[in-house]
């Protein structure tokens, strides 16, 4: 139970689903119950009363089986590809300075190491759900590093322009008004 | 920045933002926030929207989850490509939604750390908490939690630092989490109507993420 005015995350979670929540050995007997019951059920009458009785049924009673098999993969695999943890990770926020036919240019700060950064180009093809916000002086957020995919190591890049609410007309209006009165000289 | 050793180290590192206040858990819905252009139109339609409710609302976005009530707004990440994006998104729609009172955030990074064996493992709990108090009372102690507050920060915004440090729910096995709950609070002359909490999130932004990776560097190197 939370406290009053207790900001802490609830626990040291990672994706919220029941799946996802529980290791992977508790994740996987939780599969194995999903089916477990059921199966033993059908494997326990196949071999006892229909296998010697009926053809039939017992060719109806595999295919039965192997149904479940095959559900039981595809829940296996659609859960393994959901276990996904970015491992290592560097991050920059860019700044488009060039814009061409196929490219852009951006500058790029280093999030992770702060301090210095860096001239990129990019391949537009690399965004194309976000073309609409590709113009001079747009930001974005760019990572590059290794995903934890159930074991597996994996090498990741994501491109995500950022989004922001606009600053409100009044206050660009009132910045207009009010520039020429701040001391300031620019280059 | 995280030392080298540590960052060997580190499995996962996750972040949520916390803020507590008076919310309308029905408004901030996937696509209303495609419709305010926050997010991008196939993630609100690929959404998995769990619960829709006046007193809860709770959906996923693939790359952040979000659960709101009455009282708390928590949203979440995963993955470290996602962090500035979901303070983006946090500033963006409680500018839109601008006279929500809000009168406290955490800011809560969580740190996943692998130790190499047991013996390691248990040496991090012995570290932590000296066991001779215990002899004679309890056979072989065992660390399982402790957390540790910091409870005045002396900064612009008051708050606090609290450290809770736990057996891993995804490390295993000899994972150690370390979730920080860095936490800001509104001035007693503010009501957290006039942007207070969201001017704290883009100031201290960064900040939040120095102060936490010196403390998890120092505190790493001492156990």
């Amino acid at each position: 139970m939370k406290q009053f005015n207790d900001s802490s995350t609830s626990t040291n979670w990672i994706l919220d689903e029941e799946f996802l929540k529980s290791t992977n050995l508790q994740r996987e007997n939780l599969l194995f119950s999903y089916i477990d019951e059921e199966l033993r059920y059908k494997i326990e009458r196949f071999d006892k009363i229909i296998a010697p009785l009926d053809f039939n049924k017992r060719d109806f009673e595999l295919e039965s089986l192997s149904i479940h098999k095959n559900k039981f993969n595809e829940l296996t695999k659609k859960i393994k590809a959901r276990i996904t943890f970015p491992n290592k990770m560097q991050r920059w926020k860019g700044q488009v300075i060039d814009i061409q036919k196929q490219t852009f240019k951006a500058k790029l700060d280093d999030l992770t190491n702060s301090g210095t950064y860096e001239i990129g180009i990019f391949d537009k093809h690399d965004i194309p759900d976000e073309i609409d916000l590709l113009k001079i002086g747009a930001v974005f957020y760019f990572s590059i590093g290794y995903d934890l995919n159930n074991g597996q190591v994996q090498k990741v890049s994501i491109l995500r322009f950022q989004r922001i609410k606009p600053i409100d007309e009044h206050i660009v209006d009132y910045v207009a008004d009010n520039v020429a009165s701040l001391d300031i000289q620019f280059d | 920045m995280l030392s080298e050793n540590l960052s060997e180290k580190l499995q996962i590192r996750t972040l949520s933002i916390v803020l507590l206040g008076d919310f309308n858990p029905v408004i901030i819905q996937p696509f209303w926030l495609a419709q305010k252009k926050l997010i991008k139109e196939f993630e609100a339609e690929s959404a998995k929207v769990e619960l829709v409710h006046n007193e809860i609302c709770k959906f996923d976005l693939g790359w952040a989850t979000f659960e709101i009530t009455k009282r708390r707004f928590e949203m979440k990440t995963s993955n470290q490509a996602f962090f500035e994006p979901i303070k983006d998104l946090v500033v963006s729609m409680f500018g839109y939604l601008g006279e929500t009172p809000i009168n406290s955030m955490g800011i809560n990074h969580v740190f996943h750390i692998l130790y190499s064996n047991s013996e390691r493992y248990f040496e991090v709990g012995d570290n932590l908490v000296k066991f001779p108090i215990w002899d004679g009372i309890i056979n072989k102690p065992k660390l399982l939690a402790i957390e540790i507050l910091e409870p005045d920060r002396t900064e612009e915004f008051p708050g606090s630092i609290r450290v809770r440090i736990e057996p891993s729910d995804q490390i295993t096995p000899f994972g150690v989490a370390f979730s920080i709950n860095d936490h800001f609070t509104i001035k007693k002359s503010d009501d957290g109507r006039h942007g207070e909490i969201m001017n704290a999130l883009k100031s201290n932004w960064k900040t939040s993420f120095d102060r936490v990776d010196s403390l998890m560097t120092s505190l790493y190197e001492k156990l």
